[in-house]
């Protein structure tokens, strides 16, 4: 785990962020790196749901969805998880 | 085909909220249930398997180790454990690890480490440890008694005593209440991950490390969930400039095996 592996983590926390953050049916986005807080609009269980259902297993915590991806997840394998945890969050 | 949900609602304990899923194999960031059916992991086992499922790297150490010894007991000495120590003091400036089997053990050898170094240095009144409200260390009896969170405490009174509660992010709180306890450490997580995913704020970790140094109260880390390049640091408090005197991690650390550390930044002889 070296200096180029951690910034890479702290680049694709920063792409969840930017992706989330002010989107629809998201009231605000928490964490650092690859730990971070979504609290949706509407219920979580019903996002958490969404996502399953979609293809993506996250987690909650509290009134939060939960994403703890693995570090090393490809770029491409993070894009489709996020936009199916949008469009969860705005439906 | 063998129902393992039914199986396992009949004989394991209902203590899990399980999801309606069985995975059953996984690669990377991918998992496939007993359907087949695909999902992108987002939950590596609760930040646990850090580089994805069957990990080529992490399987051939663990296959490399399996040959050769699966256990020793600690009476022997073996090279995992002592690089792995060796290792994490590098990397971190920690002066001597202890391991255990889990993040809450981790946190009870905190908890022991500080009252041992307390009582023989400040006297045996100073046992008290103050943690932040939402915090979560664990559910041994003594590390739940140390999760700020009361809704876990339910039905298991009485707690191990010894812990004051102080909110999250509010320093002169935090500071107020280790002086009106006679206080050995403070312990907390640089972001609350059971607790809703909450980022401590930066002068609160830097005022509660000077005051902690300046007040001779140890100062615990806990980073099994933070720790081992989660949070884009190799552990979350270096991205605050303090050097914390204790250390706990877990999870991340070995990807999937059952393994947490206790590292301790302060030389004594008596660990």
């Amino acid at each position: 785990m070296d200096e180029e592996f951690l910034a890479e983590i702290k680049k694709k926390g920063e792409y969840i962020f930017s992706e989330l953050g002010g989107a629809s049916g998201v009231e605000s986005v928490s964490g650092v790196g690859l730990m971070i807080g979504v609290k949706p609009v509407k219920p979580v269980a019903q996002v958490l749901e969404s996502c399953r259902d979609k293809g993506v297993l996250c987690l909650t915590a509290k009134n939060k969805l939960r994403l703890l991806p693995p570090l090393n997840i490809p770029m491409d394998t993070l894009q489709t998880a996020v936009d199916v945890i949008k469009a969860a969050c705005a439906e | 085909m063998t129902d393992i949900k039914a199986i396992d609602k009949k004989y394991v304990a209902n203590t899990y909220a399980r999801f309606p899923v069985q995975l059953v194999s996984g690669k990377g960031a991918l998992a496939w249930d007993e359907n087949g059916k695909e999902y992108i992991d987002m939950g590596t086992g609760i930040g646990v398997t850090t580089f994805g499922f069957a990990d080529e790297a992490w399987k051939e150490a663990v296959f490399t180790q399996l040959n050769l010894l699966q256990h020793s007991s600690n009476l022997y000495y073996t090279e995992p454990c002592a690089m792995l120590a060796m290792g994490l003091c590098q990397r971190t400036g920690m002066k001597k690890v202890f391991f255990s089997n889990s993040g809450a053990e981790a946190n009870e050898c905190a908890i022991k480490a500080a009252r041992k170094w307390a009582a023989e240095k400040k006297g045996p009144e100073y046992f008290n440890i103050v943690t932040l409200c939402d915090s979560f260390h664990g559910r041994t009896l003594t590390t739940l008694a140390a999760t700020g969170q009361s809704h876990y405490h339910e039905l298991f009174r009485p707690l191990t005593p010894g812990f004051v509660h102080a909110p999250a992010n509010d320093f002169e709180t935090v500071k107020a209440v280790a002086l009106q306890n006679k206080t050995a450490a403070v312990m907390i997580e640089c972001v609350q991950g059971e607790g809703g995913v909450i980022v401590m704020e930066k002068d609160f970790i830097t005022n509660l490390a000077a005051f902690c140094a300046a007040e001779d109260i140890l100062l615990i880390i806990d980073e099994v969930q933070t720790g081992n390049g989660r949070t884009g640091s190799l552990y979350a408090y270096m991205q605050y400039g303090i050097v914390p005197d204790i250390v706990t991690t877990a999870k991340g650390l070995a990807g999937g095996l059952p393994l947490g550390a206790h590292c301790w930044a302060r030389s004594l002889s008596s660990f």
